[in-house]
């Protein structure tokens, strides 16, 4: 067998040679992807690298010659300039970083070696289709834009809202070019979309679509004026996301009676950004959830806690996969002056107050206290509640509890920073137990009926906190770059 | 990417790309990357040295023909598609009409095509159709000839979007077209520009599939209900002859054409 191997080695030899001289558009390009992309896009270009099971997307395998992002009509291949878009820009949403280490001589080599892996699709001309000056924001062009969302059936996969969660159950079956299976876009996450956010970006998304994926090209049976009313309507659903450390809840007379209460609308939000748990076996490298909205409100006796966040197809884990879930974190007890507990589930020292609602059971809590994530105990009694709803891919889930607390409860003091945290879980996604989609720890403060003037953070906050808060927003300033 | 400029997330992925190594150094894993090397090296000269030349036209007297006829070694039962979305137009179940197959064992719409043609009578002007129709694609089989146009239609009062792709096998494609034909009667013309064999596929009815074999010569056929097929007007020569079903495979056949004359080319598929 050894020596089979041998001689098949060696016949093919001078072939080899030949053939990696050939494939190498450009030598100087060869030499930065080498030692740039190849560890996600592989040496040959196929994608083939131990990063292609642990990203969702996966990185592009460049050598089957489809091309998410052009400029260019359904059909042809991107320009030179697509390529050194994305290279330059990274994709929003995806591991595929910006790159601004190279220089323009760089980017084109580069370019030139990419096209190399799939020479027939770049041997056709790429010419980019025309992009005129959109129209000016109106709301009867974003109404127009509405209605014809559902005209042209965008509907059908993006869902009412545009989260994605299209009503047709077609999803299921959708694949890519590459076999993968994938879901449509959520335009409320404007920060997430691959082909760019801005009104142009959409217009383009639309017109020619993204080659390899269910997104079709509209170039051919939508009018100019009707694509620019899609994309005015499409840029009016995308949430201003707002990060930071702190919420501020006011004090109220009522709460909202349910989740998804108009009232809740206009109370101040914070955004978390959310990514998978990679500290412990099993861990999950491909999160759908990736942002979690709270907003809280309290009363003389109670504090409510309100959490959103999109699903694209709810599940309560009648169907064999885990039920969809949320969980919210707190330290068991004051922790003032000393160093908060460790921010995934707690440690022995240090143990946390967990509140889990699961779309299984749609009106209950499960309290329990963590030491560690192998150290979990329910608790037997636990006065939280929660209630819940799912509205066109978004669910909400309201947590609520009385001030006073218990032993095993967090400790909820007006004017006082609560720290606490998300875990989300999405049951289709395979997520249960530690496998989810977590943040780190955060803070809320019942504002005190007259409000502080300043807010001061606890003079002691986890260096780690800080550390992790810094690298969110680094990625916030990146994705908006994007 | 400098250190960083890595983000939170990726320090923890770091952590355990070096598991991953670990993994892809047990012994398992180093055979199947190095036979799964072996392979595409030695597909490699075919990749490189298949080169691309253009069709060229010529006058052809005197030239020959391929002709014959597809069978079965036997009935073969047509699948049923079950259909649950979209049912009060494409109707609760259908035929998938993938074998379409005669009392006399004879297969329809079977694809015959001489490979690699360099020269020979020009291209006829025939367009293809693609009609989404009911919630199937008419036609299910179909020969399109570089140079023409694709004519894709929506003749339901649903969405429908037409993408066709070159069929690279194991479910993987290299779309050359994806559009949307969101209403009844819209219809979209497109050049003919990729050669081979393609899948037509609608991505929102799963089910609705057809196959396009884009010609870069005229010199390609489907069968008939008869599994009768004829190409004509061949310069003489040694060809090789693609025979294509999309339930019975593919066979490849050495002919030879002589001027004046008919060469014949049968062929029994037997379904595995
Ligand atoms: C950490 C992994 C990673 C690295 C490193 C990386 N990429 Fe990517 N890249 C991706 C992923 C993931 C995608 C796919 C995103 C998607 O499918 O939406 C992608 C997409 C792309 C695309 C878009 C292709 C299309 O369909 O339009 C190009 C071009 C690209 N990468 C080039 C590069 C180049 C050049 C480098 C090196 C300078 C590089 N990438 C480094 C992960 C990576
Ligand atoms: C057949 C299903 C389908 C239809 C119909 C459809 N889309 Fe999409 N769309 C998708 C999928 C799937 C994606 C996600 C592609 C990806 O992530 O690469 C997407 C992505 C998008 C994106 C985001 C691209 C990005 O930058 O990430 C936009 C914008 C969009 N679609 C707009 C539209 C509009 C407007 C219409 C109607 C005119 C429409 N889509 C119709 C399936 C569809
Ligand atoms: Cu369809």
């Amino acid at each position: 067998m050894r020596i089979l191997i041998a001689v098949l080695l060696a016949m093919c030899f001078p072939v080899l040679g030949y053939g990696a001289e050939n494939a190498a558009g450009n030598p100087e390009g060869k030499k930065i992807y080498d030692g740039w992309c190849a560890q996600c896009h592989g040496y040959k270009g196929d994608a083939d690298s131990f990063t292609k099971d642990v990203s969702l997307p996966k990185p592009r395998d460049f050598t089957f010659g489809s091309f998410k992002f052009r400029s260019t009509p359904s059909g042809d291949p991107p320009t030179s300039e697509d390529l050194t878009k994305v290279i330059r820009n990274g994709n929003p949403g995806t591991s595929m970083p910006p790159w601004s280490r190279f220089s323009d001589a760089e980017v084109k080599a580069i370019v030139e070696h990419v096209k190399s892996f799939a020479p027939d699709t770049f041997a056709m001309e790429a010419k980019p289709i025309k992009i005129g000056t959109p129209p000016k924001a109106s709301k009867e062009l974003i109404e127009k834009g509405k209605a014809e969302f559902k005209a042209a059936k965008c509907v059908d996969c993006h869902g009412n809202a545009g989260r994605g969660n299209g009503e047709k159950g077609w999803q299921d079956d959708f694949k890519t070019d590459w076999g993968y299976g994938i879901a449509p876009a959520d335009y409320t996450h404007g920060w997430e979309l691959r082909n760019g956010s801005s009104l142009e970006d959409i217009y383009r998304t639309i017109s020619v679509g993204l080659s390899g994926t269910p997104m079709t090209s509209y170039m051919d049976s939508l009018s100019d004026d009707k694509r620019w009313a899609l994309a005015h309507f499409i840029k009016s659903l995308q949430l201003t996301r707002q990060l930071g450390l702190a919420l501020k809840v006011k004090k109220t007379d009522n709460l909202p009676s349910k989740p998804n209460d108009p009232a809740w609308e206009k109370v101040d939000y914070m955004d978390l950004p959310i990514g998978g748990q990679l500290m412990f076996d099993t861990r999950d490298f491909t999160p759908v959830i990736t942002n979690v909205r709270v907003r809280g409100l309290y009363t003389t006796k109670e504090l409510a806690i309100l959490l959103q966040w999109t699903d694209k197809k709810p599940n309560d884990g009648s169907d064999g996969k885990p039920t969809d879930s949320i969980r919210i974190q707190f330290p068991v007890k004051k922790h003032e002056a000393t160093e908060l507990p460790y921010f995934f589930m707690g440690t022995n020292k240090a143990p946390v107050n967990l509140w889990q609602w699961k779309a299984s059971d749609m009106d209950k809590v499960f309290a329990s206290v963590a030491k560690g994530h192998e150290n979990v105990e329910p608790m037997e009694k636990s006065d939280a509640t929660a209630m819940a709803s799912y509205d066109d891919g978004l669910y909400s889930v309201v947590f609520k509890k009385e001030l006073k607390s218990a032993k095993d409860d967090p400790v909820f003091e007006i004017g006082k920073f609560i720290p606490f945290s998300i875990t989300a879980y999405d049951g289709r996604n395979g997520e249960e137990n530690i496998r989810g989609a977590i943040s780190a720890w955060y803070y809320l403060m019942m504002e005190p009926p007259t409000p502080l003037k300043v807010y001061v953070f606890p003079p002691v906050i986890s260096l780690g906190v800080l550390i992790v808060g810094i690298g969110l927003h680094k990625k916030l300033r990146k994705n908006k770059r994007g | 990417m400098a250190i960083w400029e890595l983000r939170w997330f990726d320090f923890q992925a770091a952590t355990v790309y070096v598991k991953y190594i670990k993994v892809l150094l047990k012994e398992e894993t180093v055979k199947k990357v190095f036979l799964g090397a072996l392979v595409i090296m030695l597909l490699l000269p075919a990749m490189v040295f298949a080169e691309v030349k253009a069709y060229e036209v010529v006058d052809v007297k005197d030239g020959g023909s391929i002709k014959g006829k597809i069978k079965s070694s036997g009935p073969v039962k047509d699948p049923v598609l079950e259909i649950k979305k979209d049912e009060n137009v494409c109707g609760k179940s259908a035929p998938a009409n993938m074998y379409i197959i005669s009392g006399a064992n004879e297969v329809k719409n079977v694809i015959v095509a001489v490979e690699d043609v360099a020269k020979g009578k020009a291209i006829p002007k025939t367009d293809t159709v693609i009609d989404n129709q009911k919630c199937e694609f008419v036609p299910i089989v179909a020969v399109a000839y570089v140079g023409d146009k694709y004519i894709i239609k929506n003749s339901d009062p649903i969405f429908h979007n037409t993408s066709l792709g070159i069929l690279l096998g194991e479910g993987k494609k290299r779309t050359v077209y994806n559009l949307a034909l969101p209403n009844k009667d819209q219809v979209i013309e497109k050049p003919v520009k990729v050669a081979g064999l393609q899948i037509v596929q609608c991505d929102a009815h799963a089910w609705m599939r057809a196959f396009v074999y884009a010609s870069k010569s005229p010199y390609a056929a489907v069968t008939n209900d008869k599994g009768d097929f004829e190409i004509k007007d061949l310069l003489p020569g040694k060809y090789k002859v693609k025979i294509w079903h999309e339930g019975f495979g593919e066979t490849i056949k050495d002919v030879e054409v002589k001027a004046g004359q008919a060469t014949a080319l049968d062929h029994t598929f037997t379904k595995k």
